[in-house]
């Protein structure tokens, strides 16, 4: 979001930086203890959807880089995760061991990155969303061929799911554990990249992509770069979810579900990675929740269907919401906090003075609070230099 | 000879559709800065209303015709004044991520009032039977039908093009400033560029959903009219219209020479062709660079 009309006085920034500095050890310490907490109380229902979440989480993270941080509306992530999945089900099939298939999914989601971002990322806002939604369309006539050409898989592959060898129950709890390794690794880049000089590339090119190139960015690079990367998750994702439910059909890569990735990066937060996960959550799991729980709380009044759909809505609509009302997300009220603590031990004398850095298109903060990330004042001092 | 009319003929009516629902985009288009990924739902509305009243009920369908258009106006109208309007000047996929959200909802509403059955919707104004041309038997409706949605289509161009409303309307999707400081409503041009598409993306669906079957799936047509939009040029409106027509009858050609499964890949394979030779498409304008 391009709304830059503080500058936070140094105490705060040092205050900030702390936070930011403990904030990731702090947050793969909740997500390992709510793993733990998971795998020890859920049934095996609740285990299983956990998982998903999970899964989920690395997706919108990826996303929420792209999206969030880059500004690349990519419509086509969930060609990502065929070409994941697609890959990984084309590997087994050629006899690769059970390892390989993943490296190679994820390196050939990477490569389709690569390509579609050479072709795509010359364009600009609506031609790069127009663009990945054309290369969606083209993904999944070719995976859906693919699977038509197999005897046998019409309907869909059937694939081996890990730790088959173990009680359900363990497996369950086995799958939780690895995809929360997987995804704290990805917390970890997605952190790195974005809080370093590439993520002040990253905004610079959200907010003034023109004028980036007179900043010495390369523009083309940086985007390809996070465009490959993303791609390269999504498709991970992809071949792991294939792995845990045990089938991949061409027919679920829809484009429902690239605009439920959609709703999960903006209800969190565009740019957040936190907000990513709790994004991943409202939206993989509210359908759930509400089918067991509504239905049973109105007594038949509702279809456990019925319930699924009501919670659909209920989070479009929540995403709508956000955008009109609070387009930083629900990771925002968390960030409020924060810097409300923090105005509060530190410098409540010292009130930042606004600087005027925002054009005549420009939305403007609502209050001249020191409400704003540490890295935006460095965008704020560039676009102040480009926004004459 | 008879493979070629009807292709052409078949291409036409969808080509027709794509120009409706074409120009409704393009008129959103210029006064909102976003591309509507919700405007085929718009078009499942009217035709869900109908077809559903039609299974239900006897008798003349036009007065619900009629309110379902209304309806549908009214939601169009609505998407824009609640939440669309409020992102002027904000990041512009703000606004596409909004439109994508609409979709999403309209999608959970429909499933939830119409769940996933097909419905079937006719039309009894159109003359029944089947005629021949040039070896080609097409059924009348169809006929009726194309020309009704290609003269709809045209007359909207005609409007935008030649009245003094129309040039408001070009006006204020040109330059919003400007066009209020000549004494332009742009408020008003915009909300009324809002109802006009969806009443064209509910005639559009009226349309499709008699020669088709009305399931939720109706909606990814309206995708199709994307490339041809892009082909005619994001911001032009006769260019949704020739646009329109040429994907429509290059899918009919497709359809019966290529084989109807490669229909998506050979329309998207074109906008990506488009986006790379000429983004500005065959009538739009260049895109000015703004720092």
């Amino acid at each position: 979001m391009t709304t830059t009309t503080a500058s936070p006085t140094s105490r705060e920034r040092t205050t900030r930086r702390r936070i930011t500095f403990i904030g990731l050890p702090l947050g793969l310490l909740a997500l390992a203890v709510s793993t733990l907490v998971a795998t020890q109380v859920f049934s095996i229902a609740n285990v299983f959807l956990y998982d998903s979440i999970l899964l989920a989480a690395m997706g919108s993270i990826a996303l929420t880089v792209l999206i969030g941080t880059a500004g690349q509306v990519s419509i086509g992530n969930s060609a990502f995760l065929a070409v994941g999945a697609f890959t990984s089900v084309w590997a087994t099939r050629a006899g690769m061991p059970t390892p390989v298939d993943i490296v190679l999914a994820l390196v050939v989601s990477v490569l389709l990155g690569v390509i579609v971002g050479l072709a795509g990322l010359r364009m600009r806002g609506l031609e790069f969303a127009l663009a990945t939604l054309a290369a969606f369309f083209i993904v999944v006539f070719l995976a859906h061929e693919y699977q038509k050409g197999v005897d046998g898989a019409e309907g869909g592959f059937t694939v081996e799911t890990w730790f088959s060898t173990q009680p359900l129950e363990d497996a369950q709890t086995s799958w939780a554990w690895l995809l929360t390794g997987v995804l704290a690794v990805i917390v970890i880049g997605a952190h790195r990249l974005t809080g370093s000089k590439n993520g002040r590339a990253m905004r610079m090119i959200r907010d003034h992509e023109i004028a980036a190139p007179a900043l010495g960015i390369p523009v083309l690079r940086t985007k390809l770069v996070v465009f490959a990367l993303s791609s390269g998750v999504l498709g991970l994702q992809g071949a792991l979810t294939g792995h845990l439910i045990g089938s991949v059909a061409s027919e679920t890569f829809t484009l429902t579900l690239a605009i439920q990735y959609l709703a999960m990066v903006v209800i969190g937060g565009l740019g957040s990675i936190t907000g990513a996960v709790i994004g991943a959550a409202v939206v993989v799991g509210l359908p759930m929740v509400a089918s067991t729980y509504l239905s049973d709380a109105l007594g038949g009044a509702v279809t456990a269907t019925e319930a699924a759909q009501l919670a659909g809505i209920a989070y479009m609509a929540l995403v709508i919401g956000i955008v009109v009302f609070a387009p930083k997300g629900l990771a925002s009220f968390g960030r409020h906090i924060v810097d409300a603590t923090s105005r509060f031990h530190g410098s409540r004398r010292t009130r930042p003075a606004p600087v005027d850095a925002a054009g005549p298109h420009r939305e403007r903060t609502s209050s001249g609070g020191a409400a704003e990330v540490a890295h935006q004042e460095e965008d704020s001092l560039l676009k102040k230099r480009w926004n004459q | 000879m008879r493979d070629v009319m009807v292709s052409l003929l078949g291409g036409g009516l969808l080509g027709g559709t794509y120009a409706l629902i074409g120009i409704g985009l393009v008129l959103v288009f210029r006064a909102t800065s976003t591309l509507n990924f919700a405007h085929g739902q718009l078009m499942l509305i009217p035709a869900f209303c109908v077809a559903r009243w039609q299974a239900t009920h006897d008798g003349s369908t036009i007065l619900v015709i009629i309110a379902a258009v209304v309806l549908t106006a009214l939601i169009s109208a609505a998407f824009y004044a609640l939440v669309l309007r409020r992102m002027t000047g904000r990041p512009l996929f703000l606004a596409l991520i909004a439109t994508f959200a609409m979709a999403g909802l309209l999608d959970g509403v429909l499933a939830m009032l119409f769940g996933p059955d097909q419905y079937s919707l006719q039309l009894s104004a159109l003359p029944s039977g089947s005629v021949s041309i040039a070896g080609a038997t097409l059924s009348k409706a169809s006929l009726v039908l194309t020309t009704l949605t290609v003269v709809l289509a045209v007359s909207v161009v005609a409007l935008v093009r030649l009245t003094p409303l129309g040039l408001k309307v070009r006006a204020a999707g040109q330059d919003a400033l400007l066009a209020s400081q000549g004494g332009i409503n742009v408020g008003r041009v915009y909300i009324g560029s809002w109802i006009a598409a969806g009443v064209l993306a509910a005639v559009a669906g009226i349309a499709y959903g008699s020669q088709n079957l009305v399931t939720p799936s109706m909606a990814t047509v309206a995708l199709a009219a994307f490339p041809a939009i892009l082909l005619g040029g994001l911001d032009s409106i006769e260019g949704a219209l020739v646009g329109g027509l040429i994907i429509g009858v290059a899918q009919g050609f497709i359809a019966t020479y290529v084989g109807g499964q490669y229909l998506n890949v050979a329309t998207y394979g074109l906008l990506l062709a488009v986006l790379f030779v000429r983004p500005q498409g065959l009538f739009g304008t260049r895109e000015t660079v703004r720092a």
